[in-house]
């Protein structure tokens, strides 16, 4: 392991103060759960460690002005046991369900899966489907909010600057599965428990008249440098009436949509056609409501 | 790299030691405090053989800064038998023979041990979650499962004879 001081700051304002002296040199410890392996392969050498893990008024999940908010610090497996999750954010429910494993869930936090930026970061593809946004706040005490699509550079890089942290993940409310909304997510990973996604797919859509689609968003992780919204998957959907001939046709775009590469899981081929099959479970999932 | 004075209650006594910033608390479990019931098999949360309960989460300890732990409770398996009588669990995967080489056996049982203190009665399939960061080489899966479905039941609840007998 490589060498680091440790510090528990008790307010997120020493946090700031801390990461903008440091200038870099300074990794913020949440669950730790991708922290510490990467400080044991040397693969980060960090001057200081900031733990961030006791700032507990940064775990929450709670429904405030017609939208739910999550607190950056709130664990997996908060998010796997919320009742309102529940009812109004089903998939990112799922999603956190099929996160690594319990041991790793009860660690491992939302703002700490988004902030690693992994390509198959399994909370940023519903949080996408379901149009999720993260509120940042840097040590000149600016705030503001980015679209999770927008977050990530590149594989395991987001736009944070080096004195930014993000504070709180926010999406409208949807009443999902209710109504007129109905959503889906699909992962294939290569076992059931920790399994890193080969492919994984979450949809939202709005519904009329049963099966006419007013609007959508489409999320895939693991093909492509970083999670991605499907546009050209959408742009098929939207407006159109879901039919089976329709479902197949959106799985031809997704091809335009992902660029996936061939690693120790699955090759680019095999992520490809995946992609399709996957697209095409949720959105028969869809047909049958959701 | 300035040392770090860790204070924590292990197995429900209080410790204070001073410890690198850079130790897990697997390291400090097992080097510092000789309890090597507290195995490392992959160092980096894959295998769950270094399960402990930190208030009341099963948790990887290799995955756990031991600063992590500072003001907060640590089990591990010979907290479980502080009355100097073996754990029902414990004595459950004996009867049960859901034991083989035994080293995932300790981290197997403290995921056991955090399930059934948050739900007394789960079902098959929520013991198979709850143990799905446990892996055994042996492959000894069903005994585990049955083992554990067996306290949960009820079967097992006067625990064993005194461990020193």
């Amino acid at each position: 392991m490589v060498e680091f001081d440790y510090i528990a700051p008790e307010t997120m304002d020493e946090v700031l103060e801390i990461i903008s002296r440091l200038e870099g040199k300074a990794s913020l410890l949440a669950g730790g759960t991708n922290l510490i392996p990467n400080l044991r392969n040397n693969k980060i050498k960090p001057e200081l460690v900031v733990d961030i893990s006791g700032l507990s008024d940064f775990s929450y999940i709670r429904e405030d002005e017609e939208k739910i908010k999550i607190g950056v610090l709130t664990s997996i497996t908060e998010l796997t046991t919320s009742e309102l999750l529940m009812k109004q954010a089903k998939i990112l429910k799922e999603a956190s369900g099929q996160f690594a494993n319990p041991l790793v869930r009860n660690k491992a936090t939302i703002g700490g899966n988004l902030a690693d930026a992994s390509p198959a970061a399994d909370t940023a593809v519903p949080l996408i489907a379901l149009g999720a946004k993260v509120k940042t706040i840097d040590s000149a005490y600016e705030m503001r909010e980015i679209r999770i699509e927008e977050l990530f550079s590149a594989p395991n890089q987001t736009l944070l600057k080096e004195d930014e942290v993000i504070t709180e993940i926010e999406f409208p409310l949807l009443a999902s599965d209710t109504g007129n909304i109905k959503s889906a997510y699909e992962k294939l990973g290569l076992r059931n428990a920790m399994a890193i996604s080969v492919v994984s797919v979450a949809i939202v859509a709005k519904l009329r008249d049963e099966r006419y689609i007013d609007e959508v968003k489409v999320a895939l992780g693991a093909v492509a440098p970083k999670p991605i919204r499907a546009q050209k998957v959408e742009n098929v959907l939207k407006g159109e009436t879901l039919s089976q001939s329709l479902i197949e046709k959106s799985a031809e775009a997704v091809s335009d949509d992902i660029n996936p590469i061939s690693d120790i899981r699955a090759s680019a081929d095999y992520r490809r056609m995946m992609s399709k099959v996957l697209l095409k479970r949720a959105l028969n999932k869809i047909d049958r409501g959701g | 790299m300035k040392k770090c004075t860790l204070h924590m209650i292990v197995n429900g006594e209080k410790v204070s030691i001073e410890v690198s910033p850079n130790s897990t608390l697997l390291d400090v479990l097992r080097d510092k405090l000789n309890l090597m019931e507290v195995k490392e098999g992959c160092g980096q949360g894959d295998c769950g053989a270094c399960t402990v309960i930190l208030d009341g989460k099963a948790v990887n300890s290799c995955l756990t800064l031991a600063m992590q732990a500072e003001g907060k409770e640590v089990t591990t398996l010979s907290g479980l038998n502080k009355s100097r009588k073996i754990h029902p669990l414990q004595k459950s995967f004996i009867s049960h023979g859901a034991i083989q080489c035994g080293f995932c056996t300790p981290g197997m049982i403290m995921s056991a041990k955090a399930l059934l203190d948050k739900n007394p009665h789960p079902t098959r399939e929520e013991i198979k979650v709850a143990i799905s960061g446990n892996l055994c080489r042996c492959t000894g899966y069903k005994k585990i499962v049955e083992a554990i479905e067996a306290v949960a039941r009820g079967k097992e609840e006067k625990g064993g004879e005194d461990v020193t007998a």
